[in-house]
């Protein structure tokens, strides 16, 4: 289907229709002004007088459209615990509102705060249950959370309901990669870069797959092609990392991989296959330490995705 | 194929206020504690109240929202409306003892909010204690049709608002799965049929537009909005002759040009271009020269056979306006039949370029350049036209067709199958697949295909005169 010229013709129709329709009385003045004015003061780079209205507006009105309004102000400003403050007011005084709620997620997951954005984007996946892009962000959310076999779940639902999106069959590869299903992440990520392929990370995901699968060349040429780019690319270096090592090469793979660990600290994969080039090095002590690393860092993870699931429910076993 | 939005139709969709009915006089709940919790939690807190009020509590307070143009508030508010008026018909149901409905009533209670609390509590009790009395059963019938009536109005104008809000944003497929819930609930309800229609013409499920853009036309047949909608759909869906059989007896078509593009659009398509013809060139008589009007009469003039005057007519509508759609499509398909197919592929490819969702423009490309034994580079035409169109089973065919004749037979039989399912009366589909079946040593099956390619072939000849 596509459009052609015939449609400018067709909204020459457009006529009058219902005898019924009523439209709602116009808001108070008073509530309209001040955002007027904000609108205003915004417009003419004037963002604390700006906010000093929204706040009003917020506080005499209850206004939800107005706490939107001023954690975006925020958020811009350079402010995203100020934003997110803004917005579980508006989440309070609106919860079931999508926009509330998908800004709210995204608020969260710009301070980092990944287990409230789950459980903002939750409902929101349950009250519309057909927009991918819900399932995407929550799908995103899971991963950061560390829950991936729920990230899984979620993003195949977003890739059914819109199967070629590069961003959904990227974020899909990444998450089977957690759980190690690096063959049924390839394809994911092979067509992710079909339609994106200067993306960096699905390359490096992509480099990381590879060499799990035991194609150290393609891996070696792909995480080089993203370092030539960014250095300190995390995944990139660990997917180097690996194959140096499965060349025999510790020395170097070690080098790649301590950068890996200082972009991603958190990662116990990163830590397991440090321990490994250690061990390959003979420093036997070194290895024992980042393997303690390794195990710590899963069960840290390990115990978020426990709290996540006492709080929001196991995402990953409720497939419609 | 013709698509698009139509904003201004959008506009239409307006919201909808219906007069409230007059509150039932309080109901004489004298109802203990037991009989509390098997009502269901909906209504435990209103046992000795009016068992409407949360719902239209959560109601004003959406219109409070639409009001104040705190569009927010408004939506989240007729979600609250939308789980009290589905706790509601659950408590109804499950008191005339209809608990799969009661269930079902519930189970919408819990997808429609953020809280899903007491929908749950009350699946878990119908399940604990389905045949456990409730308070509802001492309303009397009339009682009861009164509150079920104002839970199914309630819920029909929250829908229909969130739809409301939804089109207003433009997101047209989201505002036609609300407009189709508040239809399921009520089908009469004021403006949901027009809403509903406009709302997927706009979201592009054409198919699925014009059932309830006939059934608002039957309720307003003087609204020329409606009935060029209509025929716009039926068009969009290859129903052409039903588009031109609309249209024709309209005598508002004289003076309307849009609804007589319309009818020029269906002639053309349902191979009656000699009218087409004349109706295009009367438009271009009235309205002076139109890119998109001289490829109408172009498509026209390629129908009848008359390639020297279409290919005058394409030639001054990409003159006019050189991005205009399917002028080199048309170009390129005529240039195909008479086998210029070095020209064919260059307006085909420039018709690709100008509209890369043309996947009829891939496919005819992908068709050219097979014919010039360039088979590598139709490879990625028909994999693109695919990627859009899954299915779209003459891409699905070609495609299966290059990859057997590439001694790729697995891949082959894959396309070919699926060609075949949504094609099943093409011989050839049937013959390329016995083939690819043949060329991996599955005999069976390939012979059950060309047992079909031999049927269809034999049907075909004894059909024509």
């Amino acid at each position: 289907m596509r459009s052609n010229g015939h449609l400018p013709w067709m909204l020459l129709l457009a006529g009058p229709v219902a005898a019924q329709t009523t439209y709602p009385a116009p808001p108070t003045p008073e509530r309209r002004m001040l955002l007027q004015r904000a609108a205003a003061d915004l417009a003419a780079g004037r963002r604390a007088e700006a906010a000093a209205r929204l706040r009003e507006a917020a506080d005499r009105f209850r206004s939800v459209r107005a706490l939107l309004q001023l954690a975006e102000l925020q958020s811009s400003g350079g402010d995203p615990r100020g934003a997110l403050d803004s917005l579980a007011r508006a989440r309070a005084a609106a919860p079931n509102s999508e926009a509330v709620l998908v800004a709210f997620a995204e608020a969260s997951l710009a301070v980092g705060a990944s287990l409230p954005a789950v459980s903002a984007l939750e409902p929101l996946t349950r009250m519309s249950p057909n927009v991918a892009q819900h399932h995407l962000i929550l799908g995103r959310a899971l991963i950061r959370a560390g829950d991936l076999q729920a990230a899984a779940t979620v993003l195949r639902r977003a890739e059914r309901l819109e199967p070629a999106k590069a961003s959904t069959l990227i974020a899909l590869g990444v998450a089977l990669i957690g759980h190690d299903l690096y063959a049924q992440a390839e394809p994911y990520l092979l067509r992710g870069l079909e339609l994106e392929p200067d993306d960096a990370d699905a390359t490096a995901a992509l480099a990381e797959c590879e060499v799990s699968l035991g194609d150290l060349s393609s891996a070696e040429t792909h995480a080089r092609r993203v370092l030539a780019r960014s250095p300190a690319h995390a995944v990139a270096n660990l997917a180097l990392g690996m194959v140096l090592l499965a060349r025999e090469r510790p020395v170097e793979a070690r080098g790649v991989l301590d950068k890996a660990a200082a972009a991603n600290p958190g990662s116990a994969k990163i830590h397991h296959q440090l321990a490994l080039t250690c061990a390959a090095l003979n420093d036997q002590a070194s290895a024992r330490r980042y393997e303690d690393d390794a195990r710590r860092r899963a069960e840290e993870n390990e115990a978020l995705v426990a709290k996540l699931r006492s709080e929001v429910g196991n995402l990953a076993t409720d497939e419609p | 194929m013709m698509a698009g939005s139509c904003p201004e139709s959008r506009d239409r969709i307006a919201t909808v206020g219906v007069q409230r009915r007059g509150a039932p006089g309080a109901v004489p709940w004298l109802a203990g504690l037991l009989l509390i919790s098997l009502v269901s939690p909906a209504l435990s807190g209103t046992v000795g109240a009016d068992l409407g009020a949360p719902l239209d509590r959560a109601m004003s307070a959406a219109e409070s929202g639409l009001r104040e143009e705190e569009w927010e508030s408004a939506e989240s508010r007729y979600r609250d409306a939308l789980m009290e008026g589905w706790l509601l018909m659950g408590s109804l149901e499950a008191a005339d003892g209809r608990l799969p409905q009661a269930r079902e009533a519930f189970r919408h209670a819990s997808t429609v909010a953020v809280e899903t609390e007491r929908a749950l509590r009350s699946i878990g009790l119908l399940d604990t204690t389905p045949g456990a009395p409730s308070p509802l059963r001492a309303l009397t019938a009339e009682e009861r049709h009164e509150l079920r009536a104002r839970a199914t109005a309630g819920l029909a104008r929250a829908y229909l608002n969130l739809g409301v809000m939804q089109a207003q944003g433009e997101r047209f497929d989201r505002a036609a799965e609300l407009f189709a819930a508040a239809a399921e609930i009520d089908p009469e309800f004021p403006q949901i049929q027009y809403s509903l229609g406009v709302a997927r013409f706009n979201a592009r499920q054409f198919d699925r537009a014009a059932e309830p853009l006939s059934r608002a036309l039957a309720a307003h047949p003087e609204n020329a909005t409606l009935k060029s909608m209509l025929a716009m759909a039926w068009v969009n869906t290859e129903a052409y002759d039903k588009a031109a059989d609309l249209l024709r007896g309209d005598p508002e078509r004289n003076t309307n040009s849009s609804l007589q593009y319309t009818y020029g659009l269906a002639l053309v398509r349902s191979d009656r271009a000699a009218e087409a013809e004349q109706v295009f060139s009367r438009l271009l008589r009235e309205h002076g020269d139109s890119a998109e009007l001289s490829v109408m009469l172009g498509q026209a003039y390629a129908k009848e056979g008359d390639y020297v005057s279409a290919i005058e007519s394409l030639q001054r509508a990409l003159h006019l306006k050189p991005e205009v759609a399917e002028a080199n499509a048309t170009l390129g398909v005529m240039y195909l039949k008479q086998g210029r197919l070095a020209e064919a592929e260059a307006a085909l490819r420039a018709e690709v370029k100008g509209q890369p969702a043309d996947v009829k423009s891939e496919h005819n490309l992908a068709t050219v350049l097979d014919l010039e034994g360039r088979t590598e580079e139709a490879l990625p035409l028909l994999r693109s036209a695919l990627r859009l169109k899954p299915d779209f089973a003459d891409a699905r065919y070609l495609l299966g067709k290059i990859l057997l004749a590439q001694g790729d037979a697995a891949a082959a039989v894959e396309h070919l199958e699926a060609a075949v399912r949504l094609a099943p009366k093409e011989a050839n589909t049937h013959y390329q697949l016995a083939q690819a079946y043949q060329r991996l040593g599955r005999a069976e099956p390939a012979q059950e295909q060309f047992e079909v390619f031999r049927e269809l072939k034999e049907k075909r000849r004894g059909g024509e005169p």
